[in-house]
C-alpha cells in the first residue's frame, strides 16, 4: 500500500512540476482559494505546517495524518456571510484504515455569491439588457489519502495527496469544469521548543488549463512553506504557526500567522493575521467541544473594514482502535524518561499529542523534557 | 440690435470654455440695458428672439441669487430655438442640487399677457405636474415668471433638462412664444446607478458606476475585492462630482500589472471622501 502511494505521489508531482512550466499567464479559479472551515480561516490559513494539535487544515495540505490519527468519521459544515452576502459550505468525511493507519477523507466545499442584477450597455450607452442572475456558483469535490505517519530517527513525517474535482458556473452561463491536485509534506522534530514542524504544500496544481468563455487561465497553484511551533515551555498550551504563501502562475504572495490556545479541555481559541500587498487583515474564533460536537466559530476582516463570519458544526467519533494503543505509548515514554533517555521518550510523547491532542499529561512530560534538554 | 444678439450668442457659447470669457460675457450683458435685448414680435405666431436671466433661490437662501452668466443665459430665437449643448457648460455652474425655485425673466410687449406656459423634458415630456408656475407681468411687459419644483422632481431618479416655454399675446393680437435654454436639475439624493457588472475584458468592455446627485465636489474612492478580500483595484476620482455625475470605470486590470484579473466574482465598494461614507457595494462579475 505504501509503495504504492509513494509512485501515485511521485508521479503526480511530476505531471505538476511539468505542467506548471506550461501555464497560461492569468491563473482563474481564485474561488478554491477561499477557506470555508472557520478553524482553518481564524489561524489565516497558516496551519500548512501542522504540529501534533494544529487544526484540521485538508483544505490547505493533504499530510493530515499528523493530527487526525484519532478521528474515524467527521462531518461539518460551515455557514459563511459577509463581502456582499456570499455563502460557502465545506463538508468532511474522514476515515482511517484501521490496519495500516491510512486516512481516507471525502470532502466537499461549494460557494455562492448570491444574486446579481445585471444591465448591459452597448457602445453607445444604451441599456441593451438587463436581468438577475446567480453571480457564481462553484464547489470542489475531493479526495484526501494520507498513509500512516512515518517515525524517522526523531522526526515524525507525513505526506498525502488531494484530488479535486472543480466545478464552477459565472453568471449562469459560462462553466468550468476541472481536476486539481494538492501534494504535501510534513515534518515534526521533537526536539527543538520541544516540538517544532515544517511543512511545504503544492496546492491546486492542475493538469490543463481552462476558460469561461475564449481566454485560457491556468490553475491558482500555490506554494506554501510553514512552520509551526507547540509545547513551548513558557507557553505549554499554545500552538503557534508562521507561513508563506506564494502564487506559482501569478504574483501573488503574502504572509500569515496564527496561534491557537487550548483554554480548557473543550474550549480553545485562536487568532491570526495576514500580510498581503501592504495591507494586514486579522481573524479570532473558537472552538466548543460538547460531547462528540465540535462548534466553531471565527469572525476575520477584510481590507476594507468588512467583517466575514462563519460558523461550523462538527461531528466525530474517536478510534476505539487507536484509543487502546494511546497509553501504551504513553506508558513507554514514560520509561524513557525515567531511564533519561530524553529523546525516545519525547518522541513517545509526542505520538501520544499527535492522536490526542487533548492528553494534557504527555503535553506536560513534553515541555519537562524541552526544559532537561536545553 | 442684430449685431448685439450675434454677439451675445457668440459671448455665450464661448463662456463654456474659460473665465475669462465669463467675464466678457457679464460686461455685455451688463452694460445694456435689459430692454435693448428685446426684439419685438414680426408677425402673429412667429417665435421672437429675446434675451432672460434666470434667478433661483435655493431653500436656505433667503434673497435671490443671480446665477453665473452662462447659467443665466436665455437665448430666445426667431423660429427655430438655439439649442445649446448643456455638456459644453462648465458643469460646475449647471449644477442645481437644492433648487426648489427658478425665475425666469423676458420682456414682451407692453400690455401683452401670458396665455400659457408649459414645461418639457429632454425626451419631450410634458412635466408640468412636478412643476407649478406663478407670474407678474409689469405694465411695461418684463414677466418675471416663478417656476417651483415639487419634492416628485427632486427625488426623481435621473438628471432632468428641462425646457420651459412662455406664450404671450400681444395687445395686437400676435403672439409671442419665449422658450428657455435648457435647464438641468439634478436631484439631491446621491443615485448610483451601475452597469456593464458583468464583462468580458477581453471584448473591450469595461464596468461603469455612474454617482449623480449629491452635492458637488465630491471625491470618491474606487476599490474592487477580490473574493479572499484582498484589493485588485483602488483608485480615487480625479474629477469632482459635477452634477452629471461622476463615471467611476474598470477594464478589469489589476492594480497596476497591466494584467487582466481572472475570471470570478468581485466585490465593489465606492467611499465618499474624505470621510470614507459607503456609497456603493456590489458584486462584478469577470469573464474571460
Amino acid at each position: 500500500m505504501n509503495k504504492l502511494f509513494t509512485f501515485i505521489f511521485v508521479l503526480i508531482n511530476i505531471l505538476i512540476l511539468s505542467k506548471m512550466l506550461n501555464a497560461a499567464e492569468t491563473a482563474g479559479l481564485q474561488f478554491v482559494l477561499l477557506t470555508h472551515d472557520p478553524k482553518t480561516v481564524a489561524l489565516m490559513d497558516s496551519c500548512v505546517s501542522q504540529t501534533t494539535r494544529t487544526s484540521f487544515p485538508v483544505e490547505l495540505t493533504p499530510a493530515v495524518n499528523t493530527v487526525n490519527n484519532d478521528i474515524v468519521t467527521e462531518l461539518s459544515s460551515t455557514y459563511l456571510r459577509g463581502l456582499s452576502d456570499s455563502y460557502g459550505y465545506s463538508i468532511k468525511l474522514t476515515r482511517t484504515l484501521a490496519y495500516n493507519g491510512t486516512t481516507f477523507i471525502f470532502w466537499k466545499t461549494g460557494y455562492s455569491a448570491g444574486e446579481i442584477h445585471y444591465t448591459k450597455l452597448d457602445k453607445t450607452g444604451k441599456t441593451v439588457f438587463e436581468d438577475s442572475v446567480n453571480a457564481e456558483s462553484s464547489g470542489v469535490t475531493a479526495l484526501t489519502l494520507s498513509p500512516k505517519l512515518l517515525r524517522v530517527s526523531t522526526a515524525l513525517i507525513s505526506t498525502g495527496i488531494t484530488l479535486k474535482y472543480v466545478e464552477s458556473t459565472l453568471a449562469q452561463c459560462c462553466t468550468v469544469n476541472t481536476l486539481l491536485a494538492d501534494t504535501g509534506i510534513n515534518c515534526i522534530f521533537t526536539q527543538i521548543f520541544p516540538i517544532f514542524s515544517l511543512g511545504i504544500t503544492l496546492n491546486n496544481a492542475g493538469f490543463n488549463d481552462y476558460s469561461y468563455d475564449t481566454i485560457k487561465e491556468s490553475p491558482p497553484t500555490l506554494l506554501r512553506a510553514a512552520v509551526g511551533l507547540q509545547a513551548i515551555p513558557f507557553l505549554p498550551d499554545c500552538v503557534t504557526t508562521i507561513a508563506y504563501h506564494k502564487g506559482v502562475n501569478s504574483n501573488n504572495e503574502w504572509y500569515s500567522a496564527g496561534c491557537e490556545n487550548r483554554v480548557s479541555e473543550k474550549l480553545l481559541i485562536r487568532f491570526g493575521l495576514k500580510l498581503y500587498d501592504g495591507y494586514t487583515t486579522y481573524a479570532a474564533g473558537g472552538s466548543l467541544r460538547i460531547r462528540n460536537f465540535v462548534l466553531d466559530y471565527t469572525v476575520n476582516t477584510t481590507v476594507n473594514g468588512t467583517m466575514m463570519h462563519r460558523a461550523g458544526i462538527n461531528y466525530s467519533i474517536s478510534s476505539a482502535v487507536y484509543k487502546e494503543t494511546i497509553d501504551d505509548i504513553y506508558n513507554k515514554g514514560v520509561e524513557y524518561f525515567e531511564s533519561g533517555d530524553y529523546v525516545n521518550a519525547s518522541i513517545m510523547f509526542a505520538e501520544v499529542i499527535t492522536k490526542t491532542p487533548e492528553h494534557a499529561d504527555a503535553v506536560r512530560m513534553l515541555t519537562i523534557i524541552g526544559g532537561k534538554l536545553k | 440690435m442684430r449685431n448685439k444678439m450675434i454677439l451675445h450668442i457668440f459671448a455665450g457659447i464661448l463662456i463654456h470654455n474659460s473665465t475669462l470669457c465669463i467675464a466678457l460675457a457679464e460686461v455685455i450683458l451688463t452694460q445694456p440695458t435689459f430692454d435693448n435685448y428685446y426684439s419685438p414680435p414680426s408677425g402673429k405666431g412667429n417665435r421672437v428672439s429675446g434675451v432672460l436671466n434666470t434667478y433661483t433661490s435655493c431653500g436656505v437662501m433667503t434673497k435671490k441669487t443671480v446665477l453665473p452668466v452662462n447659467t443665466a443665459l436665455f437665448i430666445i430665437t426667431k423660429g427655430t430655438p438655439v439649442s445649446i449643448d448643456p455638456r459644453l457648460y462648465t458643469e460646475k455652474q449647471q449644477y442645481y442640487p437644492s433648487v426648489k425655485e427658478v425665475y425666469l425673466y423676458c420682456t414682451t410687449v407692453p400690455g401683452s399677457e401670458v396665455i400659457s406656459i408649459t414645461a418639457v423634458d429632454q425626451e419631450n415630456r410634458v412635466i408640468d405636474p412636478e412643476l407649478s408656475f406663478s407670474y407678474t407681468i409689469s405694465p411695461e411687459g418684463k414677466v418675471e415668471l416663478r417656476m417651483l419644483l415639487n419634492t416628485l422632481l427632486n427625488t426623481y431618479l435621473l438628471t432632468r433638462e428641462i425646457i420651459v416655454t412662455l406664450r404671450t399675446s400681444t395687445p395686437s393680437g400676435e403672439t409671442t412664444e419665449f422658450i428657455s435654454s435648457p435647464l438641468l436639475f439634478f436631484p439631491d439624493k446621491r443615485i448610483v446607478n451601475i452597469y456593464n457588472n458583468i464583462f468580458y475584458p477581453h471584448r473591450d468592455e469595461y464596468f461603469i458606476v455612474n454617482i449623480s446627485g449629491g452635492n458637488t465636489e465630491e471625491k470618491f474612492e474606487f476599490s474592487i475585492y477580490d473574493l479572499m478580500g484582498n484589493i485588485v483595484y483602488n483608485k480615487q476620482s480625479g474629477v469632482l462630482n459635477t452634477g452629471y455625475g461622476t463615471t467611476l470605470t474598470w477594464d478589469g486590470e489589476q492594480k497596476n500589472s497591466g494584467v487582466v484579473v481572472p475570471s470570478g466574482t468581485y466585490f465593489v465598494q465606492v467611499l465618499l471622501l474624505p470621510q470614507k461614507t459607503e456609497v456603493c457595494n456590489c458584486k462584478v462579475v469577470v469573464i474571460q
